[in-house]
């Protein structure tokens, strides 16, 4: 756990007044707003920092403390005491502003945590009236042969089990909404809804663009010079495939329909493409090198 | 169109600290649509994600009416420009 410099955050000297500190923080929101960057976890992270260092400069009691014991967090105990100390205990009445947004409004750093504890989160909480329940972002990864099918899962979120299908052919980065399967909306308001981003990892040897499938195939260089029929593994099992005679390493065949679902149109597949890759025989027999003279002599 | 895939106006005014003329305005400028059923205004809730974003956007970063729709503009290009990155970045991963 490290030291946060407020201050900084803020772009504050020390002795700002709290009409700077304001200023600061809304000209600093402004550019950070997570509706203003979105899908920028780094911005919504500063955002997070601009938030908590407004809270705790923004009221006096808290700037006091941290003005104190900042550095010396691990102190910050001594403080307590000496307030308890005192008769009675000042309510916060000061309404600050804080903004609200597509973002987690409970996350504080450590820092924040201990020397003001987690009760301190209420205080400076924007006056939002919400009545759709909070939205809900998480990230999913799926293997790439586990989404060749619809797939059915049961994810865990905020301690609630939710069902869902996973719709074959879902694109890696791309994010789907679960309507109502966010957090309760309040008096009688609608549900949020969950944002599901889906991370695909490759587990097979196929590569994927799309619906369209890629691989490489080896062949021998008899096959390659001959021709011949060859087994080939898609997605969906085996095949056989016949090669032409004379084919480069580097031809790509199309194999129609034996490609990857397309999402959200059932039984359509892409097309899986394969390039032909020409192996060379290795450790030649004194036989064999002496056919291979023989077949340069008769092409020269 | 079901009745409970609206919310009437009038609700979003006294749960959000809204005015009806800032829900109208959105309206005029194309951002949410309004519904009349029986003399009462409507959104649809499906429109509430937005909703709630152009009230931040007003309230919280004052921000006036005519900024709402530059920066509506500006996020629909980020939001395109984002996906398009990604479906490069998975073309790209054929090549790795």
């Amino acid at each position: 756990m490290s030291y946060i410099d407020y201050y900084k955050v803020l772009g504050v000297s020390r002795s700002a007044t709290s009409d700077e500190i304001k200023k600061a923080y809304r000209k600093k929101a402004r550019k950070l707003h997570p509706d203003l960057n979105p899908d920028d976890k780094e911005a919504q992270r500063k955002f997070q920092e601009l938030n908590e260092a407004n809270k705790v400069l923004s009221d006096p009691e808290k700037r006091k403390k941290y003005d104190q014991y900042g550095a010396n967090w691990e102190h910050a105990e001594h403080y307590d005491q000496a307030q308890q100390q005192r008769a009675g205990r000042r309510a916060h009445a000061d309404q600050q502003q804080a903004y609200s947004g597509s973002y987690d409004e409970d996350t504080f750093s450590d820092f924040f945590e201990q020397m003001f504890g987690a009760s301190a989160r209420q205080y400076g909480r924007g006056q939002t009236s919400y009545f759709k329940g909070q939205d809900y972002h998480a990230e999913l990864r799926v293997p790439l042969s586990g989404i060749y099918r619809d797939q059915q899962q049961t994810l865990t979120v905020n301690g609630k089990k939710i069902r869902l299908t996973i719709p074959a052919g879902v694109e890696n980065g791309q994010k789907i909404r679960i309507k109502g399967q966010g957090g309760p909306g309040v008096q009688d308001g609608p549900h949020g809804d969950l944002y599901l981003t889906f991370f695909v990892e490759n587990d097979t040897d196929f590569k994927r663009e799309g619906e369209n499938l890629y691989k490489e195939v080896a062949i021998d260089l008899y096959t390659a010079i001959l021709g011949g029929e060859i087994r080939v593994q898609t997605f969906d099992g085996l095949v056989k495939l016949k090669v032409k005679p004379g084919t480069d390493s580097g031809a790509q065949v199309k194999l129609k329909g034996k490609g990857f679902p397309k999402y959200k149109k059932k039984g359509e597949l892409g097309d899986l493409y394969l390039t032909y890759t020409v192996r060379l025989p290795k450790h030649l027999s004194a036989k064999e090198k002496e056919l291979f003279h023989e077949l340069k002599q008769l092409r020269s | 169109m079901k009745v409970e895939d609206l919310i009437s106006t009038e609700d979003l005014c006294v749960r959000y600290q809204v005015e009806q003329q800032f829900i109208r305005a959105l309206d005029d400028k194309g951002i949410i649509e309004i519904k009349r059923v029986e003399h009462r205004e409507y959104i649809l809730l499906d429109q509430i994600n937005e909703f709630e974003r152009m009230r931040r956007f007003y309230y919280e970063l004052h921000l006036n009416m005519e900024s709402l729709e530059v920066v509506r503009h500006l996020l629909d290009k980020i939001e395109g420009l984002q996906l398009e990155k990604q479906r490069l970045l998975n073309r790209l991963r054929r090549y790795e």
